[in-house]
């Protein structure tokens, strides 16, 4: 995938299906508590790479590689005083992202060097500290 | 023309400090107020200079700007106008804490509780905290010269700046202090934008109790209200009415929460005392997920919220709010939407404002009263005559 939020190319809408992930978050009112916590936020400091900003994306029905870069800590479904099950509501989103053919370069990496080397992270030497590190 | 402002934008901010993705402008076209708007562009400066180039840029080229803080408003004032988001939170270093003077100096996007739980380490505090301390920024606390939970104690934003340095809406940098802080500390940056401010410090609070009473009538909150009123040793009071007891599983009763810091109240254990102000915290969010949206705040006389208060009732409004300031936050339901102009006018009649503390925004510029226009089109003439910053904000 490429393009900066990693859905060019990608149906950017989807009804069916992510109607569904939409109403079971139905309730948020973008309040912003959960930027609080939200460990991608802190580091990124931007709406998009949020716990509130993908409620947002969520609420448009609209895919972006965002769901990825979530840790699914569920540090929002705590914070979120209106009970939003957001977190939930992200790994169904990546589910059907993956679903749909549309895993991150990152995830494709990381499969590839499972498959070639039994870890995500490449050809590591001993003693030598992996160049790229994904998780999730 | 697009790829050409972020091309600039970029050599200002640095090229991972501007985007122009899809999804970024989609997140950043609203706020905590539900108002959608279009983002042409979104900019994260991270310093005073290149906010002051983003401005000279923009007023060179006719480009509307949208200053950000957190996003956590309820009145649209971060919502752009097919404008480029200028979005303050990568600008959030506290530059310098004088210990014996008690002040703090601070860049724009600081959040209100990391700044507390440095200056705690200090032994001093930043009084002025709305519900939405976690997350709300200095910027946007002072653009709105927001009011606290403590405010019957602390009083508002502008209570506690010293010194604004700004960048007014025509790109000219000035320090204001005094009389002329007001100018932008509550105009929710239509002059231009706060790129730091040196912040007055009180000593953290005293040990606290609380007491949550409940009462059958307003009359009788009211009565208990004003006899607490006359301590010295009340640092906060909220109420939250019979319909909000009702909507979170409360008993239907009209509550009255009071902060002491003392040993006046009847909740001596801290824990206990954080898990009153947690549930005080959420019933906004609370409400709003039961359907009731769109919030409110009115400020009414103190007599007068019976009245208020009765009137939302009826039209099973729930309501709850800072009594000890006389601000008032309904929340209605989108299909009650008719009821709010309804509500404005009850608020006139009964020697009200429409708006105590979340500002005015997009959202209720149609009920300024009159002598706001006036002032915020004078001050627009000073500092933002082309109308570069917040267009369409207040007026
Ligand atoms: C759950 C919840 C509870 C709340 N409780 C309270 C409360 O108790 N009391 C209260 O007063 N408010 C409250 N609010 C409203 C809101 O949180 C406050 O107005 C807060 O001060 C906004 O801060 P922000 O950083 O999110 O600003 P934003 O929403 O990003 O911006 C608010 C306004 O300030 C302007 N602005 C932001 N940064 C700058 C800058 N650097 N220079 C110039 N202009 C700027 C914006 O253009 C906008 O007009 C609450 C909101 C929520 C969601
Ligand atoms: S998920 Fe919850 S905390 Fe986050 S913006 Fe929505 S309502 Fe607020
Ligand atoms: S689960 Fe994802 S969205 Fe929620 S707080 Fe953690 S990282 Fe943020």
């Amino acid at each position: 995938m490429s393009g900066k939020d990693g859905t060019a190319g990608a149906e950017r809408r989807q009804p069916k299906d992510i109607d569904e992930i939409r109403q079971t978050i139905e309730r948020c009112v973008m309040c912003g508590l959960c930027l609080a916590n939200c460990p991608t936020y802190k580091a990124i400091l931007s709406e998009r790479i949020s716990a509130r900003g993908r409620a947002f994306l969520i609420g448009k029905e609209t895919l972006d590689e965002t769901y990825f870069h979530c840790t699914l800590c569920k540090a929002c479904d705590v914070m979120c005083p209106a009970g939003v099950p957001l977190s939930e509501a992200i790994r169904r989103m990546r589910e059907l992202m993956v679903e749909r053919g549309l895993r991150i370069e990152a995830n494709e990496r990381m499969i590839g060097n499972i498959r070639k080397h039994g870890n995500p992270f490449g050809e590591t030497k001993k003693g030598e500290i992996p160049k790229d590190l994904y998780c999730c | 023309m697009e790829q050409d402002l972020k091309k600039r934008m970029g050599r200002i901010v640095g090229e991972g400090n501007v985007s122009d993705s899809a999804n970024d402008r989609l997140t950043f076209a609203t706020d905590a107020s539900q108002i959608e708007g279009k983002a042409s562009l979104v900019v994260w400066p991270t310093s005073a200079e290149q906010v002051h180039r983003i401005i000279v840029y923009a007023n060179r080229h006719d480009v509307p700007l949208v200053l950000r803080g957190s996003g956590t408003g309820l009145s649209g004032g971060a919502v752009p106008d097919d404008s480029v988001v200028v979005s303050f939170v990568r600008m959030d270093r506290i530059l310098r804490i004088n210990l014996k003077e008690r002040w703090a100096e601070v860049e724009p996007g600081v959040i209100l509780d990391d700044l507390n739980a440095v200056l705690r380490r200090h032994g001093l505090y930043f009084p002025v905290v709305p519900s939405s301390h976690e997350v709300a920024s200095v910027g946007g606390v002072i653009s709105t010269d927001a009011v606290g939970v403590r405010g019957v104690k602390y009083g508002r934003a502008s209570d506690w700046i010293e010194e604004l340095t700004v960048i007014d809406g025509t790109g000219k940098p000035l320090v204001l202090k005094k009389d002329r802080i007001r100018d932008f500390a509550g105009s929710e940056g239509v002059c231009g934008a706060i790129i730091g401010a040196r912040l007055r410090l009180a000593a953290p609070l005293g040990r606290t109790t609380a007491t949550l009473h409940a009462f059958g009538t307003m009359d009788d909150l009211i009565f208990e209200y004003r006899r607490i009123m006359a301590r010295q040793d009340v640092t906060a009071v909220e109420f939250w009415d019979r319909t909000t007891a009702r909507l979170l599983g409360m008993d239907e009763r009209h509550y009255l929460f009071v902060e002491f810091e003392s040993d006046a109240g009847k909740v001596k254990d801290a824990s206990e005392i954080a898990r009153l102000w947690k549930r005080r915290d959420a019933i906004a969010p609370t409400l709003g997920s039961k359907g009731f949206t769109l919030l409110e705040d009115p400020k009414v006389p103190l007599e007068e919220l019976p009245t208020l208060i009765g009137w939302l009732s009826e039209n099973g409004i729930p309501a709850f709010g800072h009594i000890g300031y006389g601000i008032v936050h309904p929340r209605f339901p989108k299909e009650k939407k008719d009821l709010i102009p309804k509500m404005f006018r009850l608020v006139k009649e009964i020697g009200g404002e429409v708006t105590g503390e979340h500002g005015i925004g997009i959202y209720k510029k149609e009920f300024v009263p009159e002598g706001t226009v006036r002032r915020i089109r004078e001050l627009k003439r000073r500092y933002d005559p082309k109308g570069i910053i917040n267009r369409g904000k207040i007026v």
